[in-house]
């Protein structure tokens, strides 16, 4: 759409302007503050320069805890998006069926993210949990409390069954929108069942997918809720990511200058990663509409 | 102050510009006011402007913060004067003047804390880096 | 034959989805004593004074009372002032526009544990924390920006040639906004709102760092209760059927609209 030039609609904004400013503004900039600052509480503030960032950057505890950060998002990634692609071609395209199926799968959604962990916590538990008592049931040696590859396991089968249905969900959405002519026109090419989904589903879901991704790299990246619920980033620090770590240090420790300088690190990723998916967001929306 | 092309009104640039730099000046000028004497009389740059206060507001960063504000203002005044027109760069996306800012400013932040990580130490020289990337990001992307 | 293919995958799928939550429904239902000493797929003893436990003991009920109270709150502030912003984004095109834009949705992107901290000096300074607007103020940070963006994309659907006829019959900006162009989008504000809802009433970690006791909200009181010695698993379990509830009931009332919220690609 079309739409008219007019300054004045900054007016319009200024609400918005407001609030963000007030709950995202200031906060920022107390971090900035923080992280060039030493204290030893009462807001009695000494000047440390640059030491908490130097600090930061060189931190091996850090540099564990984003490692760990950039491989549960990968395999996140690398899980959700096939499997959400693949439910979502399996789904009912119309009916009773598809709008009971849209329900059953937007509920894992909707749950709250602690109880998702309260969920999984008591499934996996080998005493009471289904899960942990089947498996403990064939034979396979489990326990998510002790050993750290359990552990994440647990965490990332959590994390594909919490988000794998907003990835179809979205993937479905853009499926809906294929018109039906171009499935005809590829049966009387002959055109195999891959070459359809190839040519013709693929580019079509090309946006919602992207958004599908930026949406769950983005949730996975900052992830505190579920894992501190289920394992508390143990066993050891075997599933301590960077949220969970940053608030140790920040609320449970109450570190400010090493808490404020991590944080802008991580602020800053985030930045990054968001700006480069918003530049290829909207360079393919206006490759489309040319 | 060519207007001759240009179909609106005349505006007073010269009064625009000198109003921008008179506010943006007095700022600093209050900045430095507020930061605290030591007690030998000379100004503790590094002490906090508000004692007790809980931002703990210090020269160095109201001084980072005024710069990121005048190259705020300065951009809006540009893009007032002289429309946004975006551009393709050597990156293929289409940049205008204020996604240069940003581009330069995000990587800058990752310049210093690059320089922090190999180098550590004062960040002089990676300022200067910044300078010369800033530089080259609004050339050629 | 491929048609029944994807109804098996679909089945397993969505018992995938539901098992968990089945259990977590199971064990509301049975008794201490029955989750820990015997594995059973169903309740032998039925009994419901696991939920009894949680409406009748304060501690419990009133972290309901206090997550509602800032959930409703920051929904009805966020949907406040997203209104007139996604309107503006939506008609006009202004000056920096797209980079106001993007740092709204930036906020949405960023991690809460980032201002977890400074929120909990500015709301101590101010002297509001541990109260329900702090919590619905912070929430405000990802759920504005959200906002923003759900109902923009509802209202670029709604045609141009509405506004400019309404102005010409003579409304003023305010009346024409409320009386036509509200009810216009209002399956968008009700996604709007359902959105915002939902992301308040599953936040745990600002609503727990910027709360202590009056305004502790039911996510906090459950993890308290995890870390306790001696768990009381039912009542746990029961707790948490009882959050799902607020989530499943508004799915219920919104199911129609979801599917077009999620074709917007904006959640």
């Amino acid at each position: 759409m079309d739409k008219t030039v007019n300054n004045k609609a900054w007016f319009l904004v200024l609400p918005v302007l407001v609030v963000v400013a007030f709950s995202a503004v200031i906060p920022l900039m107390t971090v900035v503050n923080y992280s060039v600052n030493d204290t030893f509480g009462n807001n009695d503030f000494f000047w440390a320069g640059l030491e908490w960032f130097e600090e930061a950057v060189t931190s091996d505890r850090i540099h564990a805890a984003l490692g760990r950060q950039i491989l549960f998002s990968s395999i996140i990634l690398a899980i959700e998006v096939p499997l959400g692609i693949y439910i979502a071609l399996n789904m009912p395209k119309q009916g009773v069926w598809s709008s009971l199926c849209l329900v059953l799968m937007a509920l894992p959604l909707l749950i709250p993210f602690n109880v998702v962990g309260t969920i999984w916590q008591i499934f996996g538990r080998g005493d009471i949990g289904l899960l942990g008592h089947t498996l403990a049931a064939v034979g396979i040696d489990y326990n998510y409390t002790n050993d750290p590859l359990d552990a994440w396991a647990t965490i990332i089968v959590m994390d594909v069954w919490h988000w794998t249905s907003l990835v179809a969900l979205l993937c479905y959405a853009g499926l809906q929108s294929i018109p039906n002519a171009f499935y005809q026109a590829a049966k009387i090419d002959q055109a195999s069942r891959w070459k359809v989904f190839r040519y013709i589903e693929l580019p079509k879901m090309q946006g919602v997918l992207l958004i599908a991704v930026l949406l769950r790299f983005m949730d996975s990246f900052m992830i505190y809720t579920e894992p501190f619920v289920v394992t508390g980033g143990g066993p050891g620090n075997s599933t301590t990511f960077l949220s969970i770590d940053l608030v140790k240090q920040a609320v449970g420790q109450f570190d400010l200058g090493p808490a404020a300088a991590f944080s802008i690190m991580y602020f800053l990723v985030i930045l990054l990663v968001s700006w480069v998916f918003y530049t290829v967001m909207t360079n393919l929306e206006k490759a489309e509409g040319k | 102050m060519s207007d001759a092309t240009s179909p609106t009104p005349r505006a007073p640039w010269t009064a625009i510009y000198l109003t921008a730099v008179v506010v943006l000046l007095a700022i600093l000028a209050f900045l430095v006011w507020a930061t605290p004497v030591a007690e030998d009389g000379a100004k503790d740059w590094f002490a906090p402007m508000i004692t007790g206060g809980w931002m703990a507001w210090t020269f160095p960063v109201a001084l980072f913060f005024w710069v990121i504000g005048s190259l705020l203002v300065t951009m809006t005044v540009l893009a007032i004067r002289f429309p946004e027109t975006p551009r393709l760069g050597v990156l293929r996306i289409e940049t205008t003047r204020g996604d240069r800012l940003f581009i330069s400013l995000l990587g800058s932040a990752f310049l210093c804390l690059g320089w922090l990580f190999f180098f550590g130490g004062p960040l002089f020289w990676a300022l200067m880096l910044c300078l010369v990337y800033a530089a080259a990001v609004f050339r050629w992307v | 034959m491929r048609l029944r293919g994807s109804a098996l995958v679909m089945v397993l799928y969505i018992l995938f989805l539901l098992v968990p939550i089945y259990w977590l429904l199971n064990m509301s239902l049975k008794t201490n004593t029955e989750i820990t000493s015997t594995f059973t797929l169903f309740p032998a003893n039925l009994t419901f004074q696991n939920y009894v436990v949680i409406l009748t003991d304060p501690s419990w009920y009133m972290g309901y009372v206090n997550s509602i109270i800032y959930v409703v709150l920051n929904t009805v502030i966020s949907i406040t002032v997203a209104l007139p912003a996604a309107y503006a984004f939506s008609r006009y095109s202004f000056m920096g526009d797209k980079h106001l834009f993007f740092w709204l949705l930036t906020n949405r992107m960023s991690p809460p544990a980032v201002f977890a901290l400074p929120f909990f000096q500015l709301y101590s300074s101010i002297g509001l924390f541990d109260t329900h607007i702090a919590v619905a103020l912070a929430h405000c940070l990802f759920n504005v920006p959200l906002a923003v963006w759900i109902l923009e994309g509802f209202m670029r659907g709604v045609p141009k040639e509405i506004d400019e006829t309404a102005y010409i019959d003579g409304y003023s900006f305010p009346r024409f906004f409320i009386r036509i162009f509200m009810p216009l989008v209002a399956s968008g504000i009700g996604v709007a709102a359902f959105f915002c809802f939902m992301f308040s009433w599953v936040e745990l970690l600002l609503s727990r760092t910027l709360t202590s006791v009056n305004a502790k909200p039911i996510a906090a009181v459950m993890t308290r209760t995890v870390s306790a010695s001696g768990m009381d698993w039912g009542v746990l379990a029961a707790a948490g059927v009882l959050t799902i509830i607020p989530g499943a009931l508004v799915i219920w009332f919104v199911r129609n609209y979801i599917a077009k919220g999620f074709a917007l690609g904006r959640v």
